[in-house]
């Protein structure tokens, strides 16, 4: 907990002096949320790790494919990431380059579930071969 | 002498063929076989022995749903973390998990409806056993009009039942989970408004079923049975006012037989009943834990704030509760007409 209020604070901090630094240069004040937005991320993904063994021993009590859950957890890493990068994007102005990476980044996480829907596809023929 | 020789041959020439009808309910099918009780000295504690049997028989299946219930909760909690973009790229990743949650219940869901097709064919085949069986026991106790009109029915809506649930219902249900799906992964309005048409429609299907074939069996009952019991009275009248010297003996004697048919006649339908509901609990028990489970699921799943995932789960549920509905109608029809079959005449 004590750790979250750290992030909250460091957030803060860095909102005034990027608002300090913003009349004088817009770039380092950029720069320096950049650095502390990537902060408070590496720090909540520690954070993180417990509840991805849980979700992981739960899924494998339920015998769950594999494939499914590693499917299932690119697509959620992906969409972190490019939600950071989209929003880092908006700040610095770019709303094009945001944009671009966010339908990218929508056809990385169709690719990646192409495995996902051929399976769920030949689930559906042989259950339309059976009825 | 040779008068007397011939009355005695003429005698013989009278005589008729006679012999004991012997009435025994079917064998119960294979599935239902490992549930039914040794001895079914009671109806009661045949239906206890039934269902203690039913519930250790199903524990491992339990098991089994409760797992893959699990891994479903591990689904929405990954799902839930994107519960907090704004950007559009939530609606892709929740089609993923959409996907992913329909692959791992369409499996089990599959497996649970050809347990019930399979249930409710099972009840049908026996049902065509032991109809004749009860007709046949009722029509000697007197009520040839009443059996005669009970197996017209009971026949008709088992075939009609029969049909509609493997030809109709259980297309229509994997239509059910298929607008369920598209409708989730598309956040289509539209699929969801025909998803709940087609549920609609299904239940209405088994509602009127039971509904018409109640009706039909509540007027038949009282008309075949009035006409029936009218039909004794008189002919035991007659034997014993037509017949002179032993036609009371003989009226006497056809109220002895006419109880000891009847007393088969239920021995017969207490088995049948027992048969009937070991060959459907087992099922039942085990659909109507997926079903509560998935509820279960759907509703922890809610808590995470995974709407749309919680949702579908939801919908696969009403499958289950659909598939419920089947099994049951059929059992239903079944121990509707057994009970008034055992009813009998008046």
């Amino acid at each position: 907990m004590d750790a979250f209020w750290q992030w909250i604070a460091g957030a803060m901090l860095t909102v005034v002096l990027g608002i300090a630094l913003g009349k004088q240069s817009k770039d380092i004040s950029l720069i320096l949320s950049i650095v502390v937005c990537i902060m408070v991320l590496v720090a909540a993904a520690a954070y993180l790790q417990p509840v991805m063994d849980f979700v992981k021993r739960l899924q494998s009590i339920g015998l769950l494919d594999e494939q499914y859950g590693q499917i299932l957890l690119k697509s959620v890493g992906i969409g972190l990431v490019t939600e950071f990068a989209v929003l880092i994007c908006n700040d610095a102005g770019n709303t094009a380059l945001g944009k671009s990476l966010q339908i990218a980044a929508t056809v990385l996480v169709l690719w990646i579930s192409l495995p996902l829907m051929e399976s769920l596809l030949t689930l559906i023929e042989k259950i339309m071969g059976g009825v | 002498m040779r008068r007397i020789l011939l009355l005695i041959l003429l005698l013989l020439l009278l005589t008729q063929p006679v012999r004991a009808m012997d009435y025994t309910a079917p064998t119960v099918p294979d599935s239902g076989a490992e549930l039914m009780p040794a001895r079914t000295e009671t109806f009661s504690q045949g239906l206890s022995k039934v269902l203690s049997n039913a519930i250790a028989y199903i524990s491992p299946s339990l098991a089994e749903a409760a797992g893959i219930c699990l891994s479903l909760v591990g689904i929405v909690m990954l799902h839930s973390v994107l519960e907090t973009m704004p950007t559009d790229l939530k609606k892709v990743i929740g089609m993923v998990s959409a996907l992913a949650i329909a692959g791992i219940l369409l499996k089990r869901t599959s497996t649970m409806i050809h347990l019930g097709v399979e249930t409710v064919r099972e009840l049908s085949e026996y049902g065509k056993l032991l109809v004749p069986v009860l007709t046949a026991a009722m029509a000697a106790q007197g009520g040839v009009t009443g059996a005669t009109a009970l197996y017209a029915g009971t026949a008709m809506f088992n075939m009609l039942l029969g049909t509609a649930i493997s030809n109709l219902l259980i297309p229509m249900l994997y239509c059910f989970l298929a607008l369920a799906i598209a409708g989730t992964a598309t956040g289509s309005e539209r699929l969801n408004k025909l998803r709940d048409l087609v549920k609609s429609f299904v239940s209405w299907c088994l509602k009127i079923l039971i509904y018409i074939f109640t009706g039909y069996i509540a007027i038949t009952g009282v008309i075949s049975g009035n006409a029936d019991a009218t039909a004794i009275k008189v002919t035991k009248l007659t034997m014993s006012g037509m017949i002179p010297v032993v036609g009371g003996m003989l009226s006497d004697a056809s109220e002895a037989v006419l109880v000891s048919a009847g007393v088969m006649k239920n021995a017969v339908g207490t088995y049948g009943l027992l048969a009937i509901l070991a060959v459907w609990i087992a099922p039942f028990i085990q659909i109507g834990a997926q079903y509560l489970l998935l509820k279960l699921t759907g509703a922890l799943c809610g808590v995470f704030g995974a709407k749309e995932p919680s949702k579908l789960i939801d919908q696969f549920s009403g499958a289950m509760g659909l598939l419920l509905g089947m099994t049951a109608t059929m059992c239903m029809l079944l121990l509707i007409s057994t009970v008034c079959f055992m009813r009998g005449v008046g």
